[in-house]
């Protein structure tokens, strides 16, 4: 093993941390379970929006 | 052997702290970690539910539950084990180290691996809120069979929750899979070709392929189990729909599951033996075609599980063939991880202490397996304790035993300090001889005739001596998995410096420090074989040894 060649024009990019994967996880979760109330399904329904709307603009 | 530690950019160094850190995390070793740690709390979860199993069985009688109890306990204490510890601890273990091995920064899509594990949580605790229900957990084993969860038996939403978990979970691994196979197909450093690649890696792209082709089978029958109890339709009714085909739906997704759980640990022990043995693997492209075949084939036995339901005799005749041939390359890889310690110089630390436990633990559920595939066989002993103790010895003998072994020998690069040998000893055998002591009376107790998810037993039927020592052994195990927490804690507090490559290891996670930092390496590493840091060891020995021809002394 021997790194690289490019060592000089490595740049490292990581991605930022961001809340949208948990509140993608916890809308996908409350509107499944919204099969045994609307409530939760409303619920799950408004924080999926929410979440997609971060991750899509962040 | 100490790496030479390579020069790491200050600017990327310092790493987030505190709880919204975790909860927003994208780095896979982050997200691995989180994986691990939160399988382990399930996997301490069903461990009791497991021991409560135990107890009440031990002698004729009700104990300490009620059969009602009892019938939940069983059935969260399988679905607990299978879908939210097994497969997610391996999750979590490719997460930390496929990036690692390959020589990449991170998954192909961080995001979408947080919201992977987030599913994977947040499906546990819909699982488990079903205890909060007035009804209580479902009381439908592991399996979920139709009728049993027609609504007309078990018309509590209980039922509805395992399902959903069941969803959610899945959507979970399905994300998880697209991410291993696009990150190990897409991200390698360049010069690592498919035949370069680790065989722990290899292992997580073939589970990858079989999560993403097995797994909508499940979702769709739990879907449609939904739909049976919430919108009046009825696929699995006897009559109008059918019972049996949520059993094919099941169990197409479920036997090649087993596989999903055992190809990792596969995949951990072909790290370790050779690591442990101080020579290459033998056969490194036997065992990734063995690997590949076992993915394969594991789509084409499903139909064992279900010889007593009466399948046309061509189908049981396919079946069993192919249920003897995948013993085929399970085999060839265990001729393989033999011959590669045969001549070597072997040590008997923690990690490969566990890898031989596998090793022979799961050749025992391996040989029972195929005893099974025999249709007379199998008439005898389905659904009774030699099934039970068949399915321990693959999971618990071989996928546990791999995740130990997993978990001994990565946990100084993860931590950065060492685990304590002679207690991480004490465990493993602790674990051994309560794994043995637990499950292989449940072989007699098979071949005797006691059913399998029963509440209670007859005194007169001999049963009670093999109950009981069965029940001591699972007090072992529980002392073994205590002990390893307890190694954890104290070796914490103690903190012996792992260094970067503490057992003179062979694949890139180990060229990089302990912990590896955010960005896993400072440069993209280069790679000229599938053991890139025992090719750096050999060069540097070759360099430092005299020659003949140059006669330097």
């Amino acid at each position: 093993m021997a790194e690289s060649s490019h060592e000089h024009a490595e740049e490292i990019h990581l991605p930022p941390p961001s809340p949208a994967p948990i509140i993608v996880a916890a809308g996908m979760t409350l509107a499944l379970t919204g099969i045994l109330s609307p409530l939760l399904l409303m619920l799950g329904v408004v924080l999926l929006a929410v979440g997609i709307g971060i991750w899509t603009f962040s | 052997m100490a790496t030479t530690a390579p020069t790491y950019p200050q600017t990327a160094a310092a790493e987030p702290r505190g709880l919204a850190s975790w909860l927003t995390t994208v780095d896979h070793k982050r997200i691995g970690i989180l994986y691990v740690a939160t399988a382990f709390i399930f996997f301490l979860l069903g461990g009791v539910l497991a021991l409560l199993i135990r107890l009440e069985l031990a002698l004729p009688g009700a104990q300490v539950v009620t059969a009602e109890q009892y019938n939940r306990i069983f059935g969260m204490h399988g679905t607990t084990m299978i879908f939210l510890f097994v497969i997610p601890v391996l999750t979590g273990l490719g997460n930390y180290l496929v990036p690692l091995q390959i020589g990449a920064r991170d998954m192909a899509f961080p995001r979408l691996n947080a919201l992977s594990y987030w599913l994977f949580l947040f499906g546990g605790l819909v699982l488990y809120a079903s205890w909060l229900l007035p009804e209580g957990a479902p009381a439908i084993g592991w399996t979920g069979y139709a009728p049993l969860t027609n609504p007309q038996y078990t018309p509590y939403q209980g039922v509805d929750l395992w399902a959903i978990s069941l969803i959610i979970t899945g959507a979970a691994s399905t994300m998880g899979a697209v991410n291993f196979i696009t990150t190990i197909l897409n991200m390698r450093t360049p010069s690592m070709d498919l035949w370069k690649m680790p065989l722990f890696t290899w292992s997580i792209l073939v589970t990858a392929f079989m999560i993403l082709l097995a797994t909508p089978m499940l979702s769709g029958g739990l879907a449609m189990q939904l739909a049976d109890r919430n919108l009046g339709t009825d696929f699995f009714v006897a009559g109008t729909g059918d019972p049996i085909l949520w059993q094919h739906l099941f169990w197409f997704y479920s036997h090649p599951a087993v596989y999903i759980m055992i190809l990792p640990a596969m995949g951990v022990i072909s790290e370790v033996i050779p690591v442990f043995s101080r020579k290459p693997i033998f056969g490194y492209r036997a065992i990734v075609w063995s690997t590949v075949a076992i993915g394969v084939l594991g789509f084409s036995t499903w139909a064992h599980h279900m010889f007593t339901t009466g399948l046309p005799p061509f189908l049981e005749a396919f079946f069993i063939l192919n249920t003897m041939i995948i013993a085929v390359p399970t085999g060839v890889k265990m001729f393989n991880w033999i011959f590669t310690m045969i001549g070597g110089s072997l040590r008997f630390d923690t990690p490969m202490l566990f890898s031989l436990g596998f090793l022979s633990m799961f050749v025992i559920g391996g040989i029972t397996g195929v005893y099974q595939a025999i249709l007379p066989i199998d008439r005898q002993v389905h659904d009774t304790y030699w099934v039970v103790a068949h399915l321990h010895y693959v999971l618990f003998g071989g996928s546990v035993f791999g995740i130990f072994a997993a978990f001994y020998y990565w946990l100084p690069k993860v931590t950065g300090w060492m685990l304590d040998e002679k207690l991480g000893k004490v465990s493993f055998w602790t674990l051994f001889l309560g794994f043995n002591v637990t499950f292989f009376p449940m072989h007699i107790l098979g071949l005797l005739g006691m059913p399998r998810r029963y509440f209670d037993y007859p005194a007169e039927r001999g049963w009670t001596g093999y109950n009981f020592a069965s029940t001591i052994g699972a007090f072992m195990i529980a002392a073994g998995v205590l002990i390893f927490i307890i190694n954890f804690v104290v070796s914490a507090r103690r903190r012996t410096p792992a260094g970067d490559d503490p057992w003179e290891a062979n694949t890139l996670e180990w060229a990089t420090t302990s912990p590896p930092p955010s960005y896993n390496f400072p440069r993209i590493p280069n790679v000229t074989s599938d053991r890139p840091l025992w090719d750096v060891r050999q060069a540097l020995r070759e360099a430092n040894q005299p020659t003949i021809e140059t006669g330097t002394r």
